[in-house]
Protein backbone atom coordinates (compact mmCIF):
# COMPACT_ATOMS: atom_id res chain seq x y z
CA UNK A 1 0.00 0.00 0.00
CA UNK A 2 1.36 3.70 -0.86
CA UNK A 3 1.22 6.15 1.38
CA UNK A 4 -2.27 7.91 0.62
CA UNK A 5 -4.94 8.15 2.90
CA UNK A 6 -6.79 4.40 2.81
CA UNK A 7 -9.65 3.83 1.48
CA UNK A 8 -12.36 1.81 3.62
CA UNK A 9 -15.53 0.19 2.72
CA UNK A 10 -17.71 -0.86 5.59
CA UNK A 11 -21.20 -2.34 4.62
CA UNK A 12 -24.15 -2.35 6.97
CA UNK A 13 -23.22 1.26 8.73
CA UNK A 14 -26.48 2.87 9.35
CA UNK A 15 -26.72 1.91 13.45
CA UNK A 16 -24.78 -0.76 15.40
CA UNK A 17 -21.11 -2.06 15.17
CA UNK A 18 -21.53 -0.73 11.52
CA UNK A 19 -21.46 2.81 12.73
CA UNK A 20 -19.12 2.24 15.29
CA UNK A 21 -16.61 0.94 12.76
CA UNK A 22 -17.41 4.06 10.12
CA UNK A 23 -16.01 6.17 13.46
CA UNK A 24 -13.20 4.29 14.54
CA UNK A 25 -11.53 4.89 10.95
CA UNK A 26 -12.81 8.12 10.60
CA UNK A 27 -11.04 9.03 13.78
CA UNK A 28 -7.88 7.78 12.33
CA UNK A 29 -7.73 9.34 8.99
CA UNK A 30 -9.02 6.97 6.41
CA UNK A 31 -11.66 7.97 3.36
CA UNK A 32 -14.71 5.74 4.80
CA UNK A 33 -17.52 4.84 2.35
CA UNK A 34 -20.21 2.77 3.61
CA UNK A 35 -23.83 1.32 2.81
CA UNK A 36 -27.13 0.40 3.95
CA UNK A 37 -30.56 -0.38 2.73
CA UNK A 38 -31.58 3.03 4.03
CA UNK A 39 -30.46 6.29 4.81
CA UNK A 40 -28.64 6.62 8.12
CA UNK A 41 -30.10 9.36 10.47
CA UNK A 42 -26.43 10.61 11.40
CA UNK A 43 -23.66 12.22 9.37
CA UNK A 44 -19.66 12.37 9.66
CA UNK A 45 -16.97 14.43 8.16
CA UNK A 46 -14.99 11.91 6.34
CA UNK A 47 -17.81 9.74 5.73
CA UNK A 48 -19.44 8.35 2.40
CA UNK A 49 -22.79 7.13 2.52
CA UNK A 50 -24.45 5.03 -0.07
CA UNK A 51 -27.73 4.08 -0.15
CA UNK A 52 -27.39 0.14 -1.68
CA UNK A 53 -28.49 -3.38 -0.99
CA UNK A 54 -25.66 -5.98 -0.31
CA UNK A 55 -27.68 -8.49 -2.17
CA UNK A 56 -28.36 -6.02 -5.10
CA UNK A 57 -25.94 -6.46 -7.92
CA UNK A 58 -26.52 -3.36 -9.54
CA UNK A 59 -25.87 -1.42 -6.66
CA UNK A 60 -22.80 -3.05 -5.24
CA UNK A 61 -21.34 -2.42 -8.95
CA UNK A 62 -22.22 0.93 -9.17
CA UNK A 63 -20.93 1.30 -5.53
CA UNK A 64 -17.84 0.04 -6.10
CA UNK A 65 -17.96 2.22 -9.35
CA UNK A 66 -18.23 5.29 -7.73
CA UNK A 67 -15.40 4.55 -5.19
CA UNK A 68 -13.00 3.90 -8.13
CA UNK A 69 -13.93 6.97 -9.72
CA UNK A 70 -13.39 9.00 -6.57
CA UNK A 71 -10.40 7.58 -4.65
CA UNK A 72 -9.59 5.32 -7.59
CA UNK A 73 -8.98 1.94 -5.69
CA UNK A 74 -10.30 0.11 -1.95
CA UNK A 75 -7.81 -0.66 0.27
CA UNK A 76 -10.21 -2.17 2.85
CA UNK A 77 -13.73 -3.91 3.26
CA UNK A 78 -15.18 -4.94 5.95
CA UNK A 79 -18.41 -7.02 5.56
CA UNK A 80 -20.30 -5.94 8.55
CA UNK A 81 -23.89 -6.20 7.12
CA UNK A 82 -26.29 -8.65 8.72
CA UNK A 83 -28.96 -9.93 10.03
CA UNK A 84 -29.90 -11.87 12.80
CA UNK A 85 -33.52 -13.68 13.93
CA UNK A 86 -33.87 -15.77 16.73
CA UNK A 87 -36.28 -18.34 16.59
CA UNK A 88 -36.45 -22.00 17.33
CA UNK A 89 -36.05 -24.04 14.17
CA UNK A 90 -39.64 -25.72 14.31
CA UNK A 91 -41.05 -22.11 14.11
CA UNK A 92 -38.55 -20.15 11.66
CA UNK A 93 -40.27 -19.08 8.61
CA UNK A 94 -39.28 -20.28 5.52
CA UNK A 95 -38.60 -16.03 4.29
CA UNK A 96 -36.84 -15.41 7.43
CA UNK A 97 -34.37 -18.33 6.77
CA UNK A 98 -34.04 -17.27 3.54
CA UNK A 99 -33.52 -13.46 4.70
CA UNK A 100 -30.30 -14.93 6.86
CA UNK A 101 -29.07 -16.47 4.17
CA UNK A 102 -29.11 -14.59 1.54
CA UNK A 103 -27.89 -11.29 3.70
CA UNK A 104 -25.27 -12.98 5.76
CA UNK A 105 -23.85 -15.01 2.75
CA UNK A 106 -24.40 -13.93 -0.91
CA UNK A 107 -24.39 -10.48 0.34
CA UNK A 108 -20.78 -10.95 1.68
CA UNK A 109 -19.79 -12.83 -1.34
CA UNK A 110 -21.22 -10.53 -3.74
CA UNK A 111 -19.14 -7.67 -2.26
CA UNK A 112 -16.44 -9.30 -1.90
CA UNK A 113 -16.36 -10.39 -5.21
CA UNK A 114 -16.81 -6.62 -6.61
CA UNK A 115 -14.50 -5.61 -3.99
CA UNK A 116 -11.69 -7.60 -5.03
CA UNK A 117 -12.20 -6.65 -8.66
CA UNK A 118 -11.24 -3.03 -7.31
CA UNK A 119 -8.56 -4.42 -4.87
CA UNK A 120 -6.51 -6.42 -7.54
CA UNK A 121 -5.53 -3.02 -9.48
CA UNK A 122 -3.24 -2.27 -6.52
CA UNK A 123 -2.68 -5.75 -5.63
CA UNK A 124 -3.20 -4.69 -2.27
CA UNK A 125 -6.16 -5.38 -0.22
CA UNK A 126 -7.89 -6.21 3.77
CA UNK A 127 -11.28 -7.52 3.74
CA UNK A 128 -12.87 -8.77 7.34
CA UNK A 129 -15.93 -10.39 7.77
CA UNK A 130 -18.16 -9.94 10.77
CA UNK A 131 -19.07 -13.87 12.12
CA UNK A 132 -20.23 -14.68 15.42
CA UNK A 133 -19.49 -16.83 18.20
CA UNK A 134 -22.77 -18.22 17.44
CA UNK A 135 -21.41 -20.41 14.87
CA UNK A 136 -19.14 -21.56 17.51
CA UNK A 137 -21.16 -22.15 20.99
CA UNK A 138 -24.22 -23.80 18.96
CA UNK A 139 -26.76 -21.95 21.01
CA UNK A 140 -30.84 -23.25 20.45
CA UNK A 141 -32.57 -20.48 18.88
CA UNK A 142 -29.84 -19.56 16.44
CA UNK A 143 -29.85 -22.22 13.74
CA UNK A 144 -30.24 -20.33 10.76
CA UNK A 145 -27.78 -17.24 12.46
CA UNK A 146 -25.05 -19.96 13.16
CA UNK A 147 -25.29 -21.70 9.52
CA UNK A 148 -25.23 -18.48 8.14
CA UNK A 149 -21.98 -17.58 9.82
CA UNK A 150 -20.73 -20.85 9.75
CA UNK A 151 -20.83 -21.02 6.02
CA UNK A 152 -19.38 -17.21 6.30
CA UNK A 153 -16.02 -18.93 7.54
CA UNK A 154 -16.06 -21.18 4.96
CA UNK A 155 -15.88 -18.65 2.06
CA UNK A 156 -13.93 -16.57 3.71
CA UNK A 157 -11.54 -19.57 4.25
CA UNK A 158 -11.39 -20.31 0.19
CA UNK A 159 -11.95 -17.11 -0.79
CA UNK A 160 -8.74 -16.08 1.02
CA UNK A 161 -6.81 -19.01 -1.04
CA UNK A 162 -8.44 -17.75 -4.47
CA UNK A 163 -7.71 -13.94 -3.65
CA UNK A 164 -4.10 -14.27 -2.35
CA UNK A 165 -2.43 -14.22 -5.39
CA UNK A 166 -3.57 -10.29 -5.29
CA UNK A 167 -2.33 -9.49 -2.80
CA UNK A 168 -5.69 -9.48 -0.99
CA UNK A 169 -6.18 -11.03 2.27
CA UNK A 170 -9.77 -12.01 3.97
CA UNK A 171 -9.94 -12.92 7.43
CA UNK A 172 -13.08 -13.08 9.96
CA UNK A 173 -13.46 -11.85 13.24
CA UNK A 174 -16.36 -13.23 15.27
CA UNK A 175 -17.96 -10.94 17.81
CA UNK A 176 -19.42 -11.78 20.88
CA UNK A 177 -23.19 -10.22 21.58
CA UNK A 178 -22.33 -6.72 21.59
CA UNK A 179 -25.34 -4.33 23.16
CA UNK A 180 -26.98 -3.38 19.47
CA UNK A 181 -30.21 -3.69 17.67
CA UNK A 182 -29.55 -7.15 16.80
CA UNK A 183 -29.70 -8.82 19.67
CA UNK A 184 -31.95 -6.54 21.21
CA UNK A 185 -35.42 -9.46 20.86
CA UNK A 186 -32.80 -11.96 22.12
CA UNK A 187 -34.36 -13.10 25.49
CA UNK A 188 -31.86 -11.83 28.66
CA UNK A 189 -31.45 -15.40 29.56
CA UNK A 190 -30.44 -16.61 26.33
CA UNK A 191 -27.60 -13.72 26.72
CA UNK A 192 -26.58 -14.87 30.19
CA UNK A 193 -26.37 -18.76 29.03
CA UNK A 194 -23.99 -17.20 25.97
CA UNK A 195 -22.02 -14.65 27.99
CA UNK A 196 -21.52 -17.67 30.39
CA UNK A 197 -20.12 -19.89 27.76
CA UNK A 198 -17.22 -17.14 27.06
CA UNK A 199 -14.01 -17.46 28.89
CA UNK A 200 -14.34 -13.70 29.56
CA UNK A 201 -17.75 -13.33 31.12
CA UNK A 202 -19.29 -10.17 29.79
CA UNK A 203 -20.61 -8.65 26.61
CA UNK A 204 -18.68 -7.12 23.95
CA UNK A 205 -17.66 -3.59 22.97
CA UNK A 206 -17.52 -1.31 19.72
CA UNK A 207 -13.90 -1.58 21.02
CA UNK A 208 -13.24 -4.97 21.15
CA UNK A 209 -14.62 -4.91 17.71
CA UNK A 210 -12.95 -2.54 15.91
CA UNK A 211 -9.45 -3.53 17.32
CA UNK A 212 -10.05 -6.94 16.13
CA UNK A 213 -10.86 -5.32 12.93
CA UNK A 214 -8.02 -3.11 12.34
CA UNK A 215 -5.34 -5.81 13.25
CA UNK A 216 -6.42 -7.93 10.30
CA UNK A 217 -7.32 -4.68 8.25
CA UNK A 218 -3.19 -3.79 9.34
CA UNK A 219 -0.97 -3.33 6.34
CA UNK A 220 1.60 -5.36 8.19
CA UNK A 221 -1.13 -8.38 8.49
CA UNK A 222 0.10 -9.19 4.64
CA UNK A 223 0.85 -12.69 5.98
CA UNK A 224 -2.70 -13.65 7.63
CA UNK A 225 -5.88 -15.21 6.21
CA UNK A 226 -8.22 -17.67 6.28
CA UNK A 227 -8.06 -17.19 10.03
CA UNK A 228 -11.33 -16.63 12.62
CA UNK A 229 -10.48 -14.63 15.62
CA UNK A 230 -13.33 -15.46 17.91
CA UNK A 231 -13.58 -13.06 20.64
CA UNK A 232 -14.37 -13.26 24.39
CA UNK A 233 -12.67 -16.72 24.43
CA UNK A 234 -15.51 -18.23 22.67
CA UNK B 1 -17.72 -1.81 -31.00
CA UNK B 2 -16.89 -3.55 -33.90
CA UNK B 3 -14.89 -6.85 -33.61
CA UNK B 4 -11.40 -5.35 -34.34
CA UNK B 5 -11.58 -3.06 -31.23
CA UNK B 6 -12.91 -5.99 -29.37
CA UNK B 7 -10.31 -7.90 -30.23
CA UNK B 8 -7.27 -4.93 -29.34
CA UNK B 9 -9.23 -5.17 -25.57
CA UNK B 10 -8.89 -8.84 -25.53
CA UNK B 11 -5.12 -8.27 -26.59
CA UNK B 12 -4.49 -5.81 -24.07
CA UNK B 13 -5.79 -7.98 -21.48
CA UNK B 14 -4.17 -11.04 -22.23
CA UNK B 15 -0.42 -8.70 -23.01
CA UNK B 16 -1.07 -7.36 -19.06
CA UNK B 17 -1.54 -10.34 -17.08
CA UNK B 18 1.67 -11.67 -19.59
CA UNK B 19 3.71 -8.72 -17.95
CA UNK B 20 2.20 -8.82 -14.49
CA UNK B 21 3.51 -12.18 -13.94
CA UNK B 22 6.30 -13.05 -11.78
CA UNK B 23 7.52 -16.45 -13.83
CA UNK B 24 5.83 -15.94 -17.12
CA UNK B 25 4.78 -18.85 -18.92
CA UNK B 26 7.43 -20.20 -21.62
CA UNK B 27 5.72 -18.73 -24.66
CA UNK B 28 7.26 -17.16 -27.13
CA UNK B 29 5.98 -15.42 -30.26
CA UNK B 30 3.02 -12.48 -30.90
CA UNK B 31 -0.19 -13.22 -29.77
CA UNK B 32 -2.97 -12.60 -32.11
CA UNK B 33 -6.40 -14.36 -32.31
CA UNK B 34 -5.34 -18.04 -32.51
CA UNK B 35 -3.78 -17.68 -29.25
CA UNK B 36 -5.29 -20.20 -26.73
CA UNK B 37 -6.24 -19.24 -23.44
CA UNK B 38 -6.47 -22.40 -22.11
CA UNK B 39 -4.29 -25.08 -21.58
CA UNK B 40 -1.11 -26.21 -23.34
CA UNK B 41 0.43 -23.67 -25.53
CA UNK B 42 -1.82 -20.96 -23.52
CA UNK B 43 0.38 -17.80 -22.49
CA UNK B 44 -0.84 -17.44 -18.89
CA UNK B 45 -2.32 -19.92 -16.73
CA UNK B 46 -6.00 -20.35 -15.33
CA UNK B 47 -4.86 -17.13 -12.91
CA UNK B 48 -4.35 -15.49 -15.41
CA UNK B 49 -7.70 -16.12 -17.20
CA UNK B 50 -9.61 -15.08 -14.29
CA UNK B 51 -7.61 -11.90 -14.11
CA UNK B 52 -8.01 -11.18 -18.09
CA UNK B 53 -11.86 -11.66 -18.15
CA UNK B 54 -11.91 -9.21 -15.12
CA UNK B 55 -9.77 -6.85 -17.07
CA UNK B 56 -11.90 -7.56 -19.92
CA UNK B 57 -15.37 -6.69 -18.12
CA UNK B 58 -13.87 -3.72 -16.74
CA UNK B 59 -12.05 -2.24 -19.94
CA UNK B 60 -15.76 -2.68 -21.07
CA UNK B 61 -17.40 -0.97 -18.50
CA UNK B 62 -14.85 2.33 -17.96
CA UNK B 63 -14.01 2.59 -21.46
CA UNK B 64 -17.56 2.09 -22.84
CA UNK B 65 -20.10 1.78 -20.30
CA UNK B 66 -21.13 -1.48 -21.48
CA UNK B 67 -21.82 -3.86 -17.94
CA UNK B 68 -21.29 -7.36 -18.78
CA UNK B 69 -21.01 -10.34 -17.26
CA UNK B 70 -18.61 -12.62 -19.60
CA UNK B 71 -18.97 -15.84 -16.96
CA UNK B 72 -22.69 -16.81 -16.51
CA UNK B 73 -24.51 -20.16 -17.07
CA UNK B 74 -24.90 -19.78 -20.52
CA UNK B 75 -20.99 -20.05 -21.05
CA UNK B 76 -20.19 -22.62 -18.70
CA UNK B 77 -22.85 -24.68 -20.69
CA UNK B 78 -21.75 -23.87 -24.37
CA UNK B 79 -20.01 -26.84 -25.71
CA UNK B 80 -17.03 -25.01 -26.95
CA UNK B 81 -16.08 -22.81 -24.07
CA UNK B 82 -15.71 -19.28 -25.24
CA UNK B 83 -12.89 -18.57 -23.43
CA UNK B 84 -10.29 -21.29 -25.43
CA UNK B 85 -8.46 -18.55 -27.33
CA UNK B 86 -8.28 -14.74 -27.94
CA UNK B 87 -10.36 -14.66 -31.00
CA UNK B 88 -13.39 -16.87 -29.06
CA UNK B 89 -13.45 -14.23 -26.28
CA UNK B 90 -13.44 -11.57 -28.48
CA UNK B 91 -16.59 -12.78 -30.41
CA UNK B 92 -18.08 -13.90 -27.20
CA UNK B 93 -17.53 -10.78 -25.47
CA UNK B 94 -18.73 -9.22 -28.62
CA UNK B 95 -22.36 -10.63 -28.24
CA UNK B 96 -22.48 -10.38 -24.72
CA UNK B 97 -21.79 -6.19 -25.04
CA UNK B 98 -24.93 -6.26 -27.75
CA UNK B 99 -26.82 -8.01 -25.87
CA UNK B 100 -26.24 -5.87 -22.58
CA UNK B 101 -26.49 -2.76 -25.12
CA UNK B 102 -29.40 -3.81 -26.35
CA UNK B 103 -31.09 -4.60 -22.87
CA UNK B 104 -30.11 -1.24 -21.33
Amino acid sequence: MNDEREVVLITGTRKGIGKALVEHFVSRGAIVEGCSRQQPDWELEGYHHHQADVLDEVQVRDMMQSISDRHGRLDVLVNNAGVASMNHSLLMPMATASRILETNVLGVFLVSREAARLMKRNKYGRIVNLGSVAAQLRIEGEAMYAASKSALLSFSQVFAREVAPFGITCNVVAPTPVETDLIKSVPQDKIDRLVAALAVKRLGTFDDVSNAVEFFASPRSDYITGQVLYLGGA
Amino acid sequence: MNRAEMVEIVLDAVRAEMEAVANPTAFSGDIDEATPLLGEGAPIDSLGLVSVIVQVEESLRSVDGIAVTLVDERAMSLRNSPFRSVGALSTYALECAAAAQEGA
